[in-house]
């Protein structure tokens, strides 16, 4: 099944199920379906329930909190990640506070997509996520191809608590791999958290080096996995977190299987999700550590320019190579 | 000639320009040959040119939209450099770094949030009132964009501070695919009266109407340096963005634009032959910059990225 097929499948599932849960956002509904297509059709179907709004976002997104503290279930949509930048007030210092200040459960999922490689330029490719991480009260959770997103949706849902769920729009097309063999030489496990953990390795043979990221990278280190493999008779697993704010260190390094691992975001390293990834592995384990991300500039449109700044497969695979040349 | 039929002539040349611009576009990305997207102006072009008509770059600033291939032709004509921007060839006017959405040249300046430029062009505003420069701040905005929180703070921060803005709102009747009426509470004229401002209205079907309409707000915010708001009335033909297929349109608009195309009004303007000659120097003019964007080199992130 496709990324966008099993969320669209999902946000119907809910709706169908429970009468608190409400979709939000701009051209959401018919004909249109969302700016990705993932509320495809949604409307027809429950024309009450998905809440088409005008181009608001701060103000849509303050609704949704007030829906959620009155005891409903809204999952809003912002069209690309670049825009959560426009309701950063709302949910750092109304709906984080709520769950914790006032006692109150809120069940609140903001799902917007995020990521580039697509020439879009530098207000509609970032990866903001960052943002929100380690602000008490917020989750920041990402579904990925390595287990269902539809499920990492649900259980986002029934948090209690405010979730920044990040999708990928490189993502939507693709399809979610099963667990168990994978292409005849890889192995898919799924761990299953409060969000799952997922491990896509080498079948039979221990990892030389561990990738640990999140997202969209998870498609293009399957590539890096595959050319160190292929190329280089190098044995990588990459281990893919969906909860990217609270992960359990503890689970993660019982699945690091290698000394050297690599932390890869899309986002820029500097100050970044790695950064608290790396260190946080460091002091839990004796391992070599290192990040790829993206470079400090803001995100061009032109392809070479847009490659040079994102991570890519090539930068991935030498900085690999580099750290399996030095010894641990 | 009378000067009417010159200035049609003149202002008909920016138009088909940008139609052809907006249509080539959309052809390129039709077969693949542009990455990223793309907001056509096709059915807008009278409110562009007969707006940017008046403007003076070297002492005016002007902030555009998502939606601003138009105004930058309109003011500038620089195809060439438009096209190797979004085909994110260095010799881009922002080198291939902003794409279709981030422009910049000289005193123009556009970005990707819908209406994120207003507060920046009260800025502009602020700055030239500070610095007692001449010369006043043009702003786009789009219908959908009247609906964010910060345009109507800094509609008010216009308003009592007394910056020498025009605010020009193309109520194009959607946003993306929704009716912006279906999502407006009350009316726009009578909001931005409520912060004080002065608002004037046009259906934009004819260029010169607009040029002449324009002129004499833009004269006087010249002079006299206070805020007012344009709302034009007019129609986007083409889809909101490459992958839009149009599906939401209200056949009663779509029908009376097409039969009122303030492009084909300009044409029935100017003798057969004219048009002729003018719409075929403009075709091959724009054939002959696209294929010379192909031979342009990429940009390079050792010399480009700073
Ligand atoms: C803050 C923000 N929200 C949403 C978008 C996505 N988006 C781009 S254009 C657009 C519709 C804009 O409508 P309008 O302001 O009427 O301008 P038009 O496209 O009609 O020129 C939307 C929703 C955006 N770029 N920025
Ligand atoms: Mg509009």
């Amino acid at each position: 099944m496709k990324y966008i097929e099993a969320l669209r499948n999902t946000l119907h599932h809910l709706l169908e199920e429970d009468d608190s849960v409400y979709i939000i956002g701009e051209d959401i509904s018919e004909p249109y379906g969302g700016a990705f297509k993932v509320t495809k059709g949604l409307s027809k179907k429950f024309p009450e329930r998905l809440i088409q709004t005008p181009m608001s976002e701060q103000a849509f997104t303050g609704m949704a909190i007030g829906m959620a503290l009155a005891g409903l279930k809204p999952i809003v949509e912002i069209m690309f990640g670049d825009f959560i930048a426009l309701v950063v007030d709302q949910l750092i210092n109304h709906a984080s506070k709520f769950w914790d200040i006032y006692g109150k459960k809120l069940h609140l999922v903001l799902r917007t997509p995020s990521g580039g490689y697509r020439g879009y330029g530098a207000t509609h490719s970032q990866s903001l996520e960052r943002i929100f991480m380690g602000i008490p009260g917020i989750k920041v959770v990402a579904p990925n191809i390595l287990s269902d997103p539809g499920e990492v949706l649900r259980r986002s849902l029934y948090l209690g608590k405010p979730v920044v769920l990040i999708e990928n729009k490189l993502d939507y097309g693709r399809e979610i791999l099963e667990s168990g063999v994978v292409d005849e030489v890889f192995t898919l496990s799924i761990y299953d958290a409060t969000f799952p953990v997922s491990k896509l390795k080498v079948l039979n043979e221990s990892s030389e080096i561990s990738f640990i990221t999140y997202g969209g990278m998870v498609q293009i280190l399957r590539d890096v996995q595959r050319k160190l493999l292929f190329e280089e008779d190098i044995t990588s697993e990459i281990i893919a977190l969906t909860d990217i704010s609270d992960y359990d260190v503890n689970l993660i390094v019982q699945l690091v299987e290698s000394k050297r691992v690599l932390v890869v975001e899309e986002g820029w390293s500097h100050f970044g999700w790695g950064s608290q990834v790396a260190l946080d592995l460091r002091l839990m384990a004796n391992l070599e550590v290192r990040r790829v991300g993206a470079r400090p500039f803001n995100i061009p449109a032109a392809e070479p320019l847009e490659n040079h700044v994102l991570p890519t497969v090539d930068r991935i695979f030498e900085e690999t190579l580099r750290m399996l040349s030095q010894e641990v | 000639m009378d000067v009417d039929r010159t200035l049609y002539i003149r202002l008909y040349k920016k138009m088909f320009l940008i139609r052809v611009f907006e249509a080539k576009v959309e052809e390129m990305f039709r077969l693949g040959k542009l990455r990223g997207t793309t907001h056509g102006c096709i059915g807008q072009e009278a409110v562009a040119v007969g707006v940017l008509e008046n403007v003076d770059l070297s002492r005016d600033y002007v902030t555009g939209t998502h939606r601003s291939h138009g105004h930058f032709l309109a003011l500038t004509g620089k195809v060439f450099e438009l096209i190797s921007e979004l085909m994110g060839k260095k010799t881009g006017i922002v080198r291939g770094k902003g794409g279709s959405q981030h422009l910049h040249y000289g005193n123009f300046y556009t970005n990707g949030i819908t209406g994120g430029m207003i507060p920046v062009a009260v800025g502009l505003g602020m700055a030239k009132k500070l610095k007692g420069e001449e010369g006043v701040v043009i702003s786009f905005l789009g219908d959908g964009g009247m609906n964010e929180g910060y345009v109507m703070e800094a509609l008010n921060l216009a308003g009592v501070y007394k910056t020498p803005n025009i605010f020009v709102l193309e109520n194009n009747c959607y946003a993306m695919s929704t009716i912006t009426e279906n999502f407006t509470s009350g009316k726009f004229d009578e909001r931005v009266k409520g912060f004080g401002l002065e608002y004037h209205y046009l259906k934009a079907l004819d260029v010169v109407e607009v040029y002449g309409f324009f002129k004499k707000i833009y004269e006087r915010v010249r002079k006299e340096r206070y805020p007012v708001f344009v709302e034009f009335e007019t129609y986007r033909f083409c889809g909101h963005s490459k992958s839009d297929r149009r599906e939401y349109v209200v056949k009663e608009w779509e029908d009376f634009w097409h039969a009122n195309d303030p492009l084909e009004k300009c044409r029935s303007r100017i003798p057969a032959k004219v048009v002729e000659d003018v719409e075929k120097e403009i075709i091959n003019f724009v054939e002959e910059e696209f294929r010379r964007v192909l031979a342009a080199p990429y940009p390079d992130p050792g010399e480009d990225l700073f």
